[in-house]
């Protein structure tokens, strides 16, 4: 008896459905035996990660603010890999857009400037964003360059660039030299939502993106458009769909999503611009959007989970006194397990009994 | 050259403790730490101090950290998921942390936080520190008289104050043995990345620094110049181990308690500054506890 993994004849929709619920249930079974040898209560354990976050207001809001800036960036990349286009450097984007709307904080700072500064550094954030993911798209579409590589590398690039501005020109003169800006005016800050919480404004604008992702995707044309180019190129020829120009769009449409993310994440959370404002965003919001099948509900699913192991971690490192690196392991373990659930969509397991050995059997 | 987080913590049940006899109000102390507690350096001798304050205080404690915890956007929240966990004395070790450890204090008055090396404080938020330019003026004594090329590499974290002046001691004292000795910096940019700080010590030895000294947490640049056949300093913890013929000195974080009697545990009245530390060189705490910290 032979165990094969054979190619189904068409994709089972109903698996593509449930892969990442098996997922998580497989991940959890592995982490109930992980728990069990390093002798710690794996109810206990799984309560902590899971249940706790749940239970109170403060946690509930500390997975919003995490999750944010991920379902932002993974809404726009989900948009540009339905369009087959690979767009790996939002983490860049993201960056830079926090850094064009730091400009209008830095340089409003100490002055009379009224309510539209944020406005302004939001709509600032999302053009350089956007401007930003250009680069790789144009670089594609005119000169055939991998848009992996390119969006990748320019990632770096913003990184420096950050660094530059924090050390050099818009250090906070009384920072004793940390690299830092000076804490921004109230008028340059995301508000927040809850007296005394984190939860600020973005996690609003965070729904609405999902919503207009949801939207576009399902209702407009151009949604279609960019489904099709996806899924079947040579018939996105044929009904006249022009592959380049959603290349550039989606490209803009991530880059502008993951600059805005920047902005909210550096003038709420924050509150300056500093390095390190983004512990992998960017790289994360690529895990989002498959986690969440590159659907926005799915991704808006997909990010409040992932926000719920970091603080769930967070808690069992607290209350269970369980090493963070067991997080890790717990997250790269889920990936693991819904790349292989989802070699289910396509492939299928089979119990194959060759006639040898049932001849064998007669013995 | 060192002030002891025994004697802080100890100092903390001393002033409102005397209340906290059954063991519900035991004191639950928490550390944000910003490596790995195995990063064998900062980190590494920071969680000594626990132990040490564990094996000391036994079950008038409960101590709790966080580890690897960025200097970015998620320090806040781990902070006040320790204040929510019950703890009333929070060590915030390292100078990154000072915004978000502020913002929490201002949050949470009945709260106290120790934050290390930095410069904002509050009535339950103190800064504690230690003279490292003293130390690290006795090194640039030694580098001088050890060097042969007259350059001494140095890998620098963040130009900030705690770690220019460890430069500037250490040039100054290097200038009274061999007055053309020369001091070549780089900025690693981090507190901790041993990949990094291994680049840092090529660079410089390649520059021509026979001598490699190091603000930055792990043993990396010991193992280079100890590759090189060159020489160095350790950095917050004994290093000897990954340079035996390497390793000149190394400066010890000693947070905890040693065996001298000045770290054990602090009769001084709360409120008053003291001294608390191996030796004289040891800084103050602006530690001002409130008497009403562990009644409420």
């Amino acid at each position: 008896m032979q165990l094969v993994l054979e190619k189904r004849a068409e994709r089972s929709n109903t698996i593509a459905l449930v892969s990442p619920l098996i997922a998580i249930g497989l991940t959890i079974a592995t982490m109930i035996v992980l728990f069990a040898i390093l002798g710690k209560n794996p109810l206990l354990a799984l309560h902590a990660y899971f249940i706790a976050p749940l239970t109170d207001g403060y946690s509930l809001q500390e997975i919003a603010v995490k999750a944010t800036p991920l379902v932002m960036i993974a809404i726009g990349l989900s948009l540009c890999y339905l369009a087959n286009a690979w767009n790996i450097g939002a983490e860049g984007q993201f960056l830079i857009g926090a850094v064009a709307g730091s400009w209008i904080a830095v340089k409003t700072q100490g002055t009379d400037a009224g309510a539209w500064v944020l406005p302004a550094m939001l709509v600032l954030a999302a053009a350089a964003g956007a401007l930003y993911a250009l680069i790789p798209a144009i670089c594609k579409v005119k000169f055939g360059a991998s848009e992996i590589l390119t969006s990748l590398m320019l990632v770096y690039v913003a990184d420096l660039f950050l660094d530059y501005l924090v050390r050099g020109p818009w250090r906070d003169p009384h920072g004793f030299n940390f690299p830092t800006t000076a804490e921004f005016d109230p008028v340059a800050t995301v508000p927040l939502l809850i007296e005394g919480g984190r939860l600020h404004l973005g996690s609003i604008i965070a729904l609405l993106v999902v919503a207009a992702a949801a939207i576009l995707l399902g209702r407009t044309i151009k949604g279609f458009e960019i489904r099709v180019v996806g899924a079947a190129p040579r018939a996105a020829r044929f009904g006249g769909f022009n592959a380049n120009q959603l290349v550039i769009l989606t490209f803009a449409v991530s880059g502008a999503l993951a600059g805005l993310a920047g902005i909210i994440e550096v003038a709420g959370p924050v509150g300056h611009l500093q390095p390190g404002i983004s512990p992998g965003y960017g790289f994360t919001a690529i895990i989002v959007a498959f986690l969440g099948r590159l659907n926005p509900l799915g991704i808006l699913i997909a990010g409040l989970f992932l926000a719920l192991t970091f603080i769930g971690g967070e808690q069992a490192q607290i209350a269970m006194k369980i090493p963070l690196d067991v997080t890790k392991v717990f997250q790269g373990i889920l990936l693991f397990y819904v790349l292989a659930c989802d070699s289910l969509i396509l492939y299928r397991f089979k119990l194959v009994f060759p006639n040898r050995q049932v001849a064998r059997g007669t013995h | 050259m060192r002030k002891s987080l025994l004697a802080l913590t100890a100092g903390l049940l001393l002033a409102g403790s005397i209340s906290a006899a059954s063991a519900a109000d035991k004191l639950k102390v928490g550390f944000i730490y910003l490596g790995p507690v195995g990063d064998l350096g900062w980190t590494y001798q920071h969680e000594l101090a626990r132990q040490a304050l564990v094996k000391e205080l036994g079950d008038k404690i409960e101590t709790t950290f966080l580890e690897n915890v960025p200097e970015g956007p998620d320090a806040e929240r781990s902070i006040e998921q320790l204040v929510r966990a019950g703890n009333k004395l929070i060590f915030t070790t390292s100078f990154g942390y000072m915004d978000p450890t502020l913002k929490v204090a201002k949050k949470y008055p009945n709260v106290h936080f120790e934050h290390a090396t930095g410069y904002k404080r509050n009535p339950n938020m103190s800064t504690y520190s230690a003279k490292w330019y003293q130390g690290r003026y006795i090194q640039g004594l030694i580098a001088a008289k050890m060097s042969k090329s007259g350059v001494l590499g140095y890998i620098g974290s963040f130009p900030i104050p705690e770690v220019v002046s460890g430069i500037n001691a250490t040039i100054l004292a290097a200038q009274t043995i061999n007055p053309n000795i020369k001091v070549k910096i780089i900025w690693a940019n981090t507190w901790f990345d041993p990949g990094k700080e291994a680049d840092a010590a090529k660079a410089l030895i390649d520059q021509g620094a026979d001598v490699i000294m190091q603000h930055t947490d792990s043993p990396a640049a010991m193992q280079i110049a100890s590759e090189r056949g060159k020489l160095a300093f350790g950095q917050d913890s004994e290093m000897i181990k990954f340079g035996p013929k390497t390793q000149l000195t190394s400066i010890l974080d000693t947070w905890g308690p040693t065996t001298s009697p000045a770290s054990r545990p602090s009769s001084t009245a709360p409120g008053s500054p003291r001294t608390a530390g191996a030796v004289s060189t040891a800084i103050c705490s602006r530690w001002r506890p409130t008497p009403t910290c562990l009644t409420t």
